[in-house]
């Protein structure tokens, strides 16, 4: 039996302790704020922590007829660990670290940041209507063998690989730990089934489905759903300043017409609906046939931030229904 | 809210036009979108109610769509946008058929989160200016959108046809409501500070310009290269210079219609820039813009004559 | 690092370039430049990858590297003026330096090309991923593992055909059988005359067999160059082909261009027909 139990206060003065360490996430805050320190460092999301919404590369200066170029080293002391829910742990380990971590080609900004943070993954008790993530191989009780796990449970906190990342003394309780398993079992049983086996090859047999065109009609194609994504990784280079300046590593979206133009003015993107296929199809086709896992973990924020109510799980449903036709 | 009577006229008319932009239920509950209707059997999803957020006219200058003669669900703001997208020649008249809806107000779903916690559809019942939860009456305009408390135009100004009576100008709401004023009322430096922290949050998502049927441009100056007049870095200052950027191409064009302060992922209250801007016109120009079509545009008329020197 | 001892390897930042001098600006065309610029150390690439050019204050931007893998001193790069970055790099002149990061892409499949006959058919700017290739394989030590090798050059006008001295010296390499085509002639021009596709059909007489051909130029040419190639007998997987995208990181991570599941900055630039036939068509 893996798991053991600490107690609320345990948790809470671990937490006080360790306060300038510890970041959390606002949708982990806004869920157990009445279990947690309310005075945390939070952050909207889990990924703008390694992979920021903007930063500098390099600075580039002309001194004299050269031009000289600076790396720039962030030597910030990093909070140590982030307190989250496990659709964005999955989304920061199974995805952005995929992405960013290669071994030959690291993304170094990204990579500093990352290294030696350990995640606190804090299960869900509740499910919000717009959650989704038993679809897509999460779950509410997800964990990890590189993190932490926290899972309330009857007054004391459920923990596991807590003992020696966080110091912390659990004790044993068999009995319970079992009952907890059970419950996460059970529970687990009475979700949406995953995806249907073999659905990112089917998708991308749909890839000219008419659907989508259909699909993509409302969308005003802005960004807000790719830059509150947990799991969106799409970044710009881009240049700030004439005769000295940065170049800057920034967010971008697959949304934005200017994301995929050539500088010939021809855009082998260019409405809406070759967009919204992109966005759909990355997630849920191309990044898991690279790298096996799906790129969207079912968090539902980008269901419950957008303003006209395109909502990508309706979209998913409605193609797995015309590819299993 | 006006079913039977969208039903109606969508059979009516649809044929004639080429399609309805209008509204159907979303997939969430407390969510309407927006809805294309061009068959028969899509006349049934039609509908409208409280929740009858976005403002369609965007969906007029769509490519596939500026093509069409097509009729559209209007509020008040709505249709006010259209008209400024008309006298702008962005769309034709004789390709419109303005189909207005009497608002009574968009209600916002945080101010019944709010009030209620986690909300359950079950437990509301709606009617025209009140609810009911669990029995217990509430008025609607006690959780309007911050957009719906400042309207004055529950009415669209110019349509073809009305579902429903025209509303009575909504009563003037107490001081306290008027966030506006209350930002103005503050000493510089605080409004300075306030503007400074939600300047901060922005991430650039676009999300209030994209939403906004008067942001039609086909580049953004923000996406312009030559010159690149913003960095790409989300920093308090590139913010503010594009809010600040749009709300002055806005200025004399906004129908205050708040799409672009719903729209925004991170609660910024964005639309006080435009309002402002707007308040300032209609100080100086006496001018409301989308009001008719007849009266021009005092930021977009040139005259020879005009009293200020600067512009001639 | 918890207290280990050793020696800290700087960590390298694979988005920042290495500035080098401009060695040399030759004027291809009107709009075409090809600039020579120093090699970086530990630059090795193949032929058909390509670099990102960084102009300070500009921006960057992709471009496949023209000149042989064998040319210690240099890189070439022949660009023509289409967007900012390019405009900043037209006015750059020798002893100005630009930043290089690279090599990126796949390159050409080099070593399912030997002991094959290689028909090079090259459209305006397209032929100056092709160059890379056919110097080296007509460099002395490569000449031997390939068979024969023809090269169709076409642009539109005389003016726009891109290096010139380069084709006058194909022209008179006994290893290498030279066609040049415009589609629109003028008085200085007594060449052939000819959309690329349609020159290809009359002139180049081939048995597909034991033949690959290495298409390259605009989209438009190289949609009907395939088709006549189809015509001619040639096997989807014997005609390879390259692709453009914008491209940003270089090494497959900023996420824009891809064309389904591959980046072509990463997979690509450099596919087989057969390989384009399995891709959606969004390029």
């Amino acid at each position: 039996m893996k798991g053991k139990f600490v107690t609320h206060e345990q948790v809470f003065t671990w937490m006080e302790r360790e306060r300038g360490l510890v970041v959390i996430t606002e949708r982990a805050q806004k869920k157990y704020h009445h279990l947690l320190p309310s005075h945390l460092i939070t952050v909207k999301t889990a990924k703008e922590l390694f992979f920021s919404p903007w930063e500098a590369v390099y600075r580039y200066t002309l001194q004299g007829k050269t031009w000289v170029i600076e790396e720039k080293v962030e030597h910030s002391s990093f909070p140590s660990f982030l307190v989250l829910l496990p659709c964005e742990a999955k989304a920061i380990l199974e995805v952005t670290d995929v992405n960013f971590m290669t071994e030959d080609t690291p993304d170094l900004g990204y990579a500093r940041r990352r290294r030696g943070v350990t995640l606190i993954i804090v299960g869900c008790e509740r499910i919000e209507q717009t959650c989704f993530c038993s679809l897509v191989g999460c779950s509410p009780f997800w964990r990890h063998r590189e993190s932490v796990f926290l899972f309330p449970w009857k007054g004391h906190f459920y923990l596991e690989d807590g003992e020696e990342k966080l110091s912390l003394s659990p004790f044993e309780d068999p009995q319970k730990a079992q009952a907890v398993e059970t419950f996460f079992a059970e529970t687990i049983c009475t979700l949406p089934l995953p995806l249907p086996a073999n659905f990112p090859e089917k998708l991308y047999a749909h890839f000219d489905d008419p659907l989508w065109q259909k699909m993509a009609w409302h969308c005003v194609n802005c960004g807000a759903c790719t830059y509150l994504c947990p799991t969106c990784y799409c970044f710009d280079l881009s240049v700030d300043g004439k005769l000295r300046g940065l170049t800057l590593h920034t967010w971008d979206s697959c949304m934005f017409p200017k994301f995929t133009l050539h500088a010939s003015s021809h855009n082998p993107r260019p409405t809406g609906k070759e967009r919204v296929r992109q966005r759909v199809m990355h997630k849920f086709s191309y990044f898991p046939l690279r790298n096996k896992y799906y790129g969207c973990v079912g968090c539902g924020v980008c269901r419950e931030i957008c303003p006209v109510n395109w909502d990508i799980k309706e979209v998913v449903e409605g193609m797995v229904r015309q590819v299993e036709r | 809210m006006y079913e039977r009577a969208l039903t109606e006229l969508a059979s009516k008319i649809l044929g004639e036009v080429e399609g309805i932009i209008g509204y159907a239920p979303g997939s969430l509950p407390f969510h309407m979108r927006p809805f294309l209707c061009q068959r028969e059997e899509d006349i049934a999803c039609l509908s409208f109610n409280h929740f009858a957020r976005p403002n369609l006219a965007r969906y007029l200058l769509t490519l596939e769509m500026r093509k069409k003669r097509v009729a559209i669900v209007v509020k008040g703001c709505d249709a006010r946008t259209v008209i400024v997208l008309l006298k702008e020649g962005q769309v034709k008249r004789e390709n419109l058929y303005l189909i207005g809806a009497p608002c009574h107000g968009m209600v916002s779903v945080s101010k019944l989160e709010e009030r209620f916690g986690v909300l359950s559809p079950p437990d509301f019942v709606w009617e025209a200016d009140t609810f009911t939860w669990r029995g217990e009456r509430f008025a609607i305009r006690d959780f309007l959108e911050d957009s719906c408390e400042r309207c004055a135009y529950p009415n669209p100004p110019w349509y073809d046809a009305l579902l429903g009576e025209e509303l009575p100008k909504p009563p003037v709401l107490p001081g306290g409501r008027d966030y506006l004023g209350r930002i103005k009322a503050l000493p510089l430096e605080k409004r300075w500070e306030f503007f400074a922290q939600e300047m901060e949050k922005c991430i650039r998502c676009y999300a209030c310009r994209n939403s906004c049927p008067l942001c039609y441009c086909t580049e953004c100056f923000v996406d312009q290269t030559r010159p690149s007049w913003l960095s790409q870095a989300a920093t308090r200052n590139e913010n503010l210079f594009f809010h600040l950027g749009r709300s002055l191409h806005m200025a004399g064009r906004c129908t205050e219609c708040g799409a672009c302060e719903r729209a925004c992922p991170l609660g910024i209250p964005i639309g006080l820039l435009p309002l402002y801007v707007e308040e300032l016109i209609r100080e100086h120009f006496a001018f409301e813009a989308g009001m008719n079509l007849d009266t021009p545009a005092p930021l977009l008329t040139y005259r020879e004559n005009d009293p200020n020197e600067f512009i001639r | 690092m918890n207290g280990e001892v050793g020696i800290r390897i700087k960590e390298k930042n694979i988005y920042v370039p290495t500035m080098v001098p401009i060695l040399e600006v030759i004027q291809e065309t009107r709009d075409i430049k090809t600039f020579r610029v120093q090699r970086p150390s530990s630059f090795f690439y193949h032929p058909g990858q390509f670099a990102e050019i960084f102009v300070p204050g500009k921006g960057e931007a992709p471009f496949s590297i023209t000149s042989s893998p064998q040319e210690e001193r240099f890189l070439e790069f022949s660009i023509k003026r289409i967007g900012v970055v390019t405009d900043a790099l037209h006015r750059l002149n020798p002893g100005d330096s630009v930043g290089v990061r690279g090599p990126y892409g796949n390159g050409f499949p080099v070593s399912s090309l030997l002991h094959s006959s290689l028909l090079f058919i090259g459209g305006g700017i397209g032929l100056a991923p092709l160059r890379s290739l056919i110097n080296y394989v007509l460099s002395p030590q490569e000449r031997i593992n390939f068979r024969e090798i023809i090269l169709l050059y076409g642009a539109r006008t005389p003016q726009d055909l891109v290096f010139q001295w380069e084709l006058k010296r194909w022209a008179e390499h006994r290893d290498l059988t030279l066609w040049v085509t415009v589609d629109q002639g003028d008085s200085s021009w007594s060449g052939i005359v000819g959309l690329v596709p349609e020159v290809l059909k009359k002139v180049v007489e081939v048995e597909p067999i034991g033949w690959k051909s290495i298409v390259c130029g605009p989209p438009i040419m190289i949609k009907f160059t395939i088709k006549a190639l189809l015509e001619m007998g040639f096997q989807v997987k014997d005609i390879i082909t390259t692709l453009e995208m914008r491209m940003k990181c270089g090494v497959g991570k900023c996420g824009r261009c891809n064309i389904g599941p591959y980046y072509v900055c990463k997979d690509g630039p450099v596919f087989s027909y057969q390989e384009l036939q399995e891709m959606p068509e969004e390029y």
